[in-house]
């Protein structure tokens, strides 16, 4: 819109422009040649006082005014380098007829006019002038309103053209809702100047469908996981139920039932704590990260003490921090007990951690089975498990969302964790959570603001 | 009749296995795929109830491979996953039906009958042999009018036999389908049995209906034959 009024302004300024530049152009000669018409009227050089006072002919008319001066008197010779008449004036007039004239007031010097100044008032019709203008001004208006109209029509037709896409991609994006996250903006559609948009756009939809799917994995495999320890009561209690039975059958049946009801608390709790780690806000706090470790390693070790496992510790003095007390303590307290239950009889499980610079470092080792290579991408998926063949019974224990939550809770602390192992050796998760040691210069500076 | 049960939920396992065992069936449970897919190839089940997720090997890879061998065992899905999907994949790569968790006791049994049925061609619940009527779904047995009280093992001899009626059944088959692999094998407990349900259902009774075939096996028939 814009573009299209400037090209109007500038057909108008510009048909504008072309007007008057000629129009002056041809009255400067217009005038040029009436006013070389008076001087080349013999009667100025020979017998000025025949000069008529007023002559009119089909083409001029004369006015000749010399009340300046009595006497007219002529120099015998004009000199060469006469200089034209004085111009006082110049004008239009309409006089009787309708016809329109152009007066020129000229005063020609005493030497041009043999010692008077005399008034020579000059008209000329013009019609033949006027019709050139009248013809130059009809197609110059003509040619700009031809122009603006057709620049009208090209710019609302590029701007249709320009926009048509952008109504679709507006059509698109208002089809995008939760159930259809996989449309995309078709970039190439749209003029050069707006992909680079479009593209962010896209790669913002993909991350949005990305943790959409997730979610829905997530909560399908969660519910998909709650199933089987219902079915697991309801069959034992259905299959109990059939026929009278001793009571000690019955107490086996609601003991396996308790057991499975556990396991469904436990499950449910869990997928609680997912469901809500994002919503709660915790306070990050100053606290002593050692102290924290010692006391993970103290609730360790009476579970290490049933294993035959014995707790390694090598944990500094004091290692202030600022973070979230419970996420960390959920950390290790969750990979310690991994650590101690995946042991062997005489096996050890270490505590590790320190400051680097102003990253906190957690290492936690057990001397158990190993993890195979194939296993480590996917540990921390929810309800992953690593079965080892053994009585399930076992297995069933471990619901896999232990690591999924310690992985989610790392990832909310800003840190990242590395898993070493080997098969028949130990396995140690290392973690590393930047920026909150508050001993160390940066961190603190970083605390402060 | 003899049924593999592979679910990988200790407490879930164990329940279904003891309510089919009470059910009649003799059973053979594992918790591990290969495991279950080792037991379904050696021997041979009336029906295989499967968790679609165990662990080593799924429900779904080891239906594939025993499609591939040519092995006809009917095959019972039972899964926690309910979406279409899931149960079309099952029923298109052979499985003969398809159970969600957590399921009704009663349906399970009832299902697991039903393929045992259709696997061998028994579309009716009653089977009637002469004047020998037994009605499946009830397990109850009448001759003549008179009902029959067999002991359990008698009953799933009979019924295999009824099952298969007509048609000759070896005696390495009847064991096969009536003992699970806890059953200590003793040679001639087959012909014991058979012995016991003559006993039952034949001593009494013309025509007689349980025959022996020299070499070959038994056969539940009207024709002496």
């Amino acid at each position: 819109m814009a573009i299209l009024l400037t090209v109007w302004a500038m057909l108008i300024v510009g048909g504008l422009v072309a007007y008057i530049v000629t129009r002056s152009v041809l009255l400067a000669d217009f005038d040029h040649s009436m006013i070389a018409r008076v001087r080349a009227r013999p009667e100025l050089k020979d017998r000025p006082e025949a000069l008529p006072r007023i002559e009119e002919s089909a083409e001029d008319r004369l006015l000749i005014d010399n009340k300046v001066g009595p006497n007219i008197r002529v120099p015998q010779v004009l000199p060469d380098d006469d200089r034209g008449p004085t111009v006082i004036s110049r004008s239009f007039v309409t006089l009787g007829g309708g016809r329109r004239y152009r007066t020129l007031s000229l005063r020609f010097s005493p030497a041009q006019w043999g010692g008077q100044p005399a008034l020579v008032v000059y008209s000329s019709p013009t019609d033949r002038l006027d019709s050139i203008l009248n013809r130059l001004a009809i197609s110059l208006a003509g040619f700009g309103a031809a122009a603006g109209l057709a620049a009208a029509a090209v710019a609302v037709g590029v701007s249709r053209k320009a926009l048509r896409p952008l109504s679709q991609t507006a059509q698109v994006i208002g089809e995008i809702d939760d159930l259809h996250l996989d449309r995309r903006i078709d970039a190439e559609a749209l003029p050069v100047e707006l992909r680079p948009v479009a593209g962010k756009l896209n790669e913002m939809l993909e991350r949005i469908e990305q943790s959409s799917l997730q979610r829905k994995q997530f909560l399908a495999d969660a519910s998909h996981e709650l199933r089987t320890p219902v079915a697991a009561l309801v069959t034992t209690l259905e299959v109990a139920l059939r026929r009278p039975r001793e009571a000690p059958v019955y107490v086996e049946a609601l003991e396996t039932c308790l057991s499975d009801a556990r396991m469904l608390r436990q499950l449910v709790q869990t997928l609680l704590e997912h469901a809500r780690s994002g919503v709660i806000k915790e306070e990050s706090e100053p606290f002593d990260a050692a102290a924290l470790m010692n006391q993970c390693a103290d609730v360790a070790e009476g579970l290490a003490v049933l294993a035959r496992v014995q707790i390694v510790r090598s944990i500094p003095p004091a290692l202030p921090v600022k973070t979230y007390p419970n996420r960390l303590r959920g950390i290790v307290m969750n990979l310690m007990g991994n650590a101690v239950e995946h042991n062997r009889p005489g096996g050890t499980v270490e505590i590790h951690c320190e400051a680097q610079g102003p990253d906190l470092e957690v290492a936690i080792s057990d001397t158990g089975p190993g993890i195979a290579a194939e296993h480590i991408p996917h540990l921390f998926e929810p309800f992953y498990r690593v079965s080892h063949g053994e009585d399930s019974s076992n297995a069933q224990q471990h619901l896999g969302l232990g690591l999924f939550l310690v992985d989610s809770h790392i990832k909310s602390l800003g840190g990242t964790c590395r898993i070493e192992s080997e098969v028949g050796v130990g396995t140690t998760f290392r973690i590393r959570v930047p920026g909150i040691c508050t001993m160390h210069p940066t961190a603190l500076e970083a605390s402060i603001a | 009749m003899r049924v593999l049960v592979a679910e990988d939920h200790a407490s879930l396992a164990r329940s279904i296995a003891n309510g089919l065992r009470e059910e009649g069936y003799a059973v053979d449970l594992t918790f591990d795929g290969d495991e279950a897919l080792r037991w379904a190839t050696i021997n041979s089940y009336d029906c295989a109830v499967l968790d679609v997720m165990l662990p080593s090997k799924n429900g779904w890879t080891i239906l594939e491979t025993l499609r591939r061998e040519g092995n006809k065992t009917p095959v019972l899905f039972l899964t926690a996953k309910d979406a279409i999907e899931d149960r079309v994949k099952g029923l298109n790569l052979g499985a003969d039906d398809y159970l969600v968790k957590p399921f009704d006791w009663k349906e399970l049994v009832a299902r697991v009958r039903a393929i045992i049925r259709r696997r061998h061609d028994q579309p009716a619940q009653t089977v009637k042999v002469a004047d020998l009527e037994i009605d499946l779904a009830s397990k109850s047995v009448h001759r003549a009018g008179n009902s029959i009280i067999l002991s359990a093992r008698e009953y799933a001899l009979l019924e295999y036999l009824a099952l298969r009626v007509g048609q000759v059944v070896s005696r390495s088959e009847i064991w096969e389908h009536l003992y699970d692999q806890n059953d200590e094998s003793v040679s001639n407990v087959v012909d014991v049995y058979i012995g016991y349900l003559r006993s039952k259902i034949d001593r009494d009774h013309n025509p007689k209906l349980i025959h022996t075939r020299r070499g070959m096996g038994y056969v539940l028939s009207a024709n002496a034959t």
